[in-house]
């Protein structure tokens, strides 16, 4: 049993820290460039991101082994990836719908971000490298949970730069995407420094 | 000397009256450079940044991107017009994936271990933001069929020019070889390949673009001197 916990765990701290999704593989950058101007935004579509990953990282790993063995996996498992997607997409649809009622105010939020938040390439991306690393269920979910919340964190930093570096005198041709971009390089490079990783290699 | 320098004004002041009178010339092909997809709109960042090591996931990466995002857009635009977003959001996915499966076999004749060379860069491309935003752009502005297959061509050879000159000089920096060819360059060091240089290499050309734009627009609008004004009064009387 600990064994499963530790597996889980380090799964998690894996995919926040040295696999983390935006610094280390680049991915749904273009949706942190859209939320960086407001942070509750951006803290709300991060938890949703989390939540769509669990029940999808659970749905994709059965899914995956419907694949027949022969097959040229690399074509077909995008597809049944995104039906998975799709499904688990409604079902949280329906019980989101069905508790409207009950928080009003965080209904609105949730319901006009839940189909950015599950078609992602964030998202996608983990649950595609999930299957390619062949992890187990219990690593599958431990990634993709330690994803969605790496992703949140991540935003949080570069939101945070994008409000410090727009104090400071940048020129005219580097304002927005290109500052923000090299603010994101010198993370990621942190993040490699971090791992191990030497540039003398 | 004097000659030339002339005769190359009076061609740059053509080229700056045309450019100025065939504005709609520009808007279809800004998609190259003044709107291009990554230097500027900021969209399929991914594989630009993480998957160009090379050239050849380069050319990978541009013949999924034509294949999958122009289909997918023109497909989204036309069937799914009148859609609500959420709609629209899950037909771009599912469509994409579909239309993944042939490309990827097609893509495994010509290029056989492409699941090594692009790994997961290939695939995102089915959920990524460009097809999403260009559909709902072209839904929003109702523009006719030709316009926009000119904008989604433009647009498709702007990410083309940008990811395949990304891939090449990163193979030539990270292992001084062009498509695997060596080309008598000493390489700089291996990290070049890693996605933080991409980062860089992708904000610098942002901002070379951006700065170049600017520039552009300010020559294409600019008034003419008062002395060219007044030269051309007195050659005219």
């Amino acid at each position: 049993m600990s064994s499963v916990y530790s597996n889980f765990i380090l799964y998690a701290l894996i995919a926040i820290f040295a696999e983390n999704a935006i610094f280390s593989r680049s991915l749904a950058v273009e949706r942190t460039l859209q939320l960086v101007d407001d942070q509750r935004s951006l803290l709300a579509f991060g938890l949703l991101t989390t939540v769509c990953l669990a029940p999808a990282s659970v749905l994709t790993y059965f899914a995956g082994k419907l694949i027949p063995e022969g097959a040229f996996v690399y074509a077909l498992r995008p597809l049944v990836f995104v039906i998975s997607m799709a499904l688990v997409y409604l079902v949280l649809r329906v019980g989101i719908n069905a508790a409207s009622s009950a928080f009003k105010d965080l209904y609105k939020k949730i319901s006009d971000d839940l189909h950015l938040a599950m078609f992602n390439s964030a998202v996608f991306g983990s649950l595609i490298l999930c299957s390619s690393g062949q992890f187990t269920l219990v690593q599958t979910l431990g990634f993709c949970l330690g994803s969605g919340i790496g992703f949140t964190v991540a935003t949080l930093y570069v939101a945070e730069g994008q409000r410090k570096i727009r104090n400071r005198e940048v020129p005219g041709s580097f304002k927005g995407l290109p500052v923000t971009l090299l603010y994101i390089g010198i993370l990621s490079l942190c993040i490699y420094s971090f791992t191990g990783y030497s540039l003398g290699n | 000397m004097k000659k030339l320098i002339t005769l190359f004004k009076n061609a740059a002041e053509k080229l700056r009256l045309w450019f100025g009178s065939h504005r709609q010339v520009i808007e279809y092909v800004d998609g190259l450079l003044f709107s291009n997809p990554v230097l500027i709109e900021g969209l399929a960042i991914a594989p630009a940044v993480a998957a160009t090591q090379n050239l050849k996931s380069a050319v990978i990466l541009s013949i999924g991107f034509v294949w999958l995002v122009v289909l997918d857009v023109v497909i989204v635009r036309y069937a799914f017009a009148r859609a609500d977003e959420e709609v629209r959001t899950i037909a771009c996915a599912l469509i994409g994936a579909v239309l993944f499966v042939p490309m990827a076999y097609a893509l495994r004749g010509m290029f056989p271990f492409v699941s090594n060379t692009v790994g997961l860069y290939l695939p995102i491309m089915i959920v990524d933001s460009v097809i999403l935003s260009k559909s709902e752009l072209y839904i929003e502005l109702q523009h006719g069929k030709f316009r926009m297959f000119m904008e989604l061509l433009f647009h498709s050879i702007g990410f083309v020019l940008v990811v395949c000159l990304l891939g090449t000089l990163r193979e030539l920096m990270a292992y001084g070889t062009v498509w695997g060819v060596s080309v008598g360059i000493t390489p700089i060091s291996t990290a070049v390949a890693l996605p933080f240089f991409g980062f860089f290499m992708v904000g610098f050309l942002s901002a070379l673009t951006k700065a170049f734009t600017k520039r552009f627009y300010h020559w294409i609008n600019k008034r003419p001197a008062k002395a060219d004004i007044s030269e051309e009064e007195s050659e005219n009387e």
